[in-house]
């Protein structure tokens, strides 16, 4: 699986290329947003890793470009900039993840692991299960104009099922696809936000929207 | 503290007025009215008393028989309808009389020197005829007459009508003004202080139209010093986290191998937090936030957890007494930070053997995170100042690691989510933190 890293900085782009390629993934790297763009164009890439402050223009731009140009490929947006208000202005520009810098290793691997186990991102249309609407741009989920209040990682599970919805998704796939890990922690959480979803999204008028396959995994319910 | 509403105070200087103005009107109408009855009857009285004396005066003049003789017969001839006459001699003893004024108890008289008497319920008007006779007519005080004694009760009782009517009117054309008032409030509550907020209500008086103005003229000057402000938090994030982004990309590697790199790799980190928790309370407080649900028990178990492995197998692991799910509306980085602080904090103080108990819970519309511990507690006095920026205890001065900052990050925290953060003495012997939030419905 090719990650291509766009990063300005000489010895963080290093460090994120070794610390990849170690994780098993092939690897690519950048410094500017004009290589990034033209290499994104050629294809073959799984997932990006951007750098929010590029030398020429910055990365969030990139992000942006991308999704205006219909490119689903998963981005996670690396920034020493500010603090929340720049998640909310990555993820609204179409990114992923977000990952603060200074990072560690394993954080990365984690975070590049599930960012590339989640599919495909959804475009912008709401997908819809019964009279449950999800949102993805503006991840929420509303229910006949009311909002289901979702947390962070309850959202994660719904999005990535409905990613690639229909499809039996095993267990171990969705733990790495939300927590880039799959060790027995996860494992338990997992568990449980699924019981909560499903109660949520029961309340909310779905009852059966996730279906539990024994043995195998979750998928969501394709109406369509 | 309570306030009395504006719509109140008006309405109650209103009712003060209209009642006020419909009680003067009614009483000034009522004593006009009373003083011009009163003269119309005086006139009367004085006209009819005169033109008695001059009907008793004719007929003796005519008759030649002596004034009582005439005075018979001026009243066997003449009558008025409310009127009585009468002849009185010097004694005030009554002669001769006619007509019946109810009540009219005819009792010797002292004669005034005007002619007029002011009696109880009547009027009197008297002349002397001759030198030895008093005529005098007798009525009922105009007053006291059964027509105007009702007309005067209609008038007192249409006053608190009128004034009832007046202040109902009053209170919904009042309420209907104000109404503009409360929309510019409600605008003014929603919107966020940030770069290009400004507030429209329909504003149809000037005053509210001023307000507005007064209003984006502030909201105007707070975009720009956020921004400003906002910029620099970020340009100095950015200057501060590349050269330890780099810093950790050299050590990183080789940490495994080299102690002395692991070390300062720690140092990388403490640095990184130090970084973080200044810029958080650069930030201000108004600052947007995501708006996404968190659930408080999840982050209470993921620290729990957390903690357990990162403070080595000596460690006792913090309790976690929570429900399965509490929501709050925030930001899940902020929030974690905030209960991790709290337990770093209660680690830092009680020691590693310190029971540390995580509660969560929901009171009515609040959010209530609660981190005690048995350690040695907060010094009295203190209470208030370990949300300080860099108040640490004297008995902690030196010997704990930190900067202090880790209460004040979490009350910046507390007050971005629109909460509180407070200490006590814990049941456990130690000190309590309560971090109290509003919850999402």
């Amino acid at each position: 699986m090719r990650i291509l890293v766009v990063e300005d900085q000489r010895e963080v782009r290093t460090f994120v290329l070794e610390t990849l390629e170690a994780a098993g993934f092939t690897v690519e790297g950048v410094s500017t947003y004009e290589a990034a763009d033209r290499r994104l164009l050629a294809g073959g890439v799984a997932g990006v890793v951007l750098d929010w402050m590029l030398p020429d223009r910055p990365g969030v731009k990139l992000c942006e470009e991308m999704r205006r140009r219909k490119d689903p490929t998963p981005v996670l947006m690396l920034t020493a900039r500010g603090d929340v208000e720049d998640r909310v202005a990555g993820l609204e520009a179409g990114a992923d993840d977000y990952l603060k810098k200074p990072f560690a290793a394993a954080e990365l691997r984690a975070r590049v692991r599930a960012l590339v186990r989640r599919g495909p991102r959804l475009t912008d249309a709401v997908v819809r299960i019964g009279p449950v609407e999800i949102h993805p741009a503006s991840r929420q989920v509303v229910s006949e104009g009311r909002e289901v209040p979702l947390t962070t990682r309850e959202f994660d599970i719904l999005e990535t099922l409905a990613r690639q919805r229909g499809r039996v998704l095993s267990r171990p796939r969705l733990l790495l696809a939300i927590w880039g890990t799959d060790d027995e922690a996860a494992s338990g959480s997992l568990e449980v936000l699924m019981a909560r979803l499903r109660r949520k999204l029961a309340a909310a008028g779905a009852p059966d929207a996730i279906r539990t396959v024994r043995g195998v995994g979750y998928a969501l319910r394709d109406d369509a | 503290m309570k306030r009395e509403t504006l719509l109140g105070q008006l309405l109650t200087a209103h009712t003060l007025v209209v009642a006020g103005t419909c009680a003067f009107l009614v009483l000034a109408t009522m004593g006009a009215s009373a003083l011009l009855l009163r003269q119309a009857q005086d006139r009367t009285v004085e006209a009819t008393v005169a033109e008695v004396m001059n009907g008793i005066v004719v007929e003796e003049r005519e008759s030649h028989r002596g004034i009582v003789a005439a005075a018979d017969e001026y009243f066997d001839e003449t009558s008025l309808e409310g009127f009585r006459f009468e002849l009185l001699d010097r004694q005030g003893k009554i002669i001769a009389s006619r007509g019946e004024v109810a009540d009219w108890v005819p009792e010797a008289i002292q004669i005034p020197p005007d002619g007029k008497a002011r009696g109880d319920r009547f009027r009197t008007g008297t002349l002397w005829c001759g030198s030895d006779h008093v005529i005098r007519v007798v009525t009922l005080d105009v007053l006291h007459l059964a027509a105007v004694r009702r007309a005067a009760a209609v008038m007192l009782a249409a006053l608190p009508l009128a004034a009832a009517f007046g202040t109902l009117l009053g209170r919904r054309l009042f309420r209907r003004r104000l109404a503009a008032l409360a929309r510019l409030e409600g605008a003014v509550a929603k919107t966020a202080a940030e770069a290009g907020a400004s507030i429209d209500v329909p504003a149809e008086t000037r005053e509210i139209a001023t307000l507005q103005d007064a209003f984006n003229g502030l909201l105007g000057r707070l975009g720009e010093a956020l921004s400003r402000e906002r910029r620099f938090t970020q340009e100095a994030a950015h200057e501060l986290r590349t050269p330890l982004a780099t810093l950790r990309a050299r050590l990183e590697p080789i940490a495994a191998a080299e102690p002395r790199a692991a070390q300062a790799l720690d140092d990388v980190e403490a640095l990184d937090r130090l970084v973080d928790a200044l810029l958080l309370l650069a930030r201000s407080e108004s600052a947007p936030l995501p708006t996404t649900p968190v659930n408080l028990c999840d982050l209470a178990r993921d620290i729990a957890q957390r903690r357990s492995l990162t403070d080595g197998g000596g460690a006792r692991r913090p309790e976690v007494d929570a429900p399965d799910e509490v929501l709050v509306r925030g930001s899940e980085d902020l929030l974690a930070r905030a209960l991790g602080n709290l337990v770093d904090n209660a680690r830092k103080f009680g020691g590693p053997k310190a029971r540390i108990v995580i509660r969560v819970r929901e009171e009515g519309p609040r959010a209530i995170v609660s981190v005690s511990d048995d350690g040695p507690g907060i010094p009295a006095g203190s209470a208030e100042r370990v949300f300080e920026r860099f108040f640490r205890g004297a008995s902690s001065r030196g010997t704990t690691e930190g900067a202090g900052l880790g209460l004040a990050v979490v009350r910046a925290i507390a007050t971005r989510h629109h909460g509180t953060i407070d200490a006590r003495p814990s049941e456990l012997g130690g000190a309590e933190l309560l971090l109290d939030l509003p919850a999402l419905r």
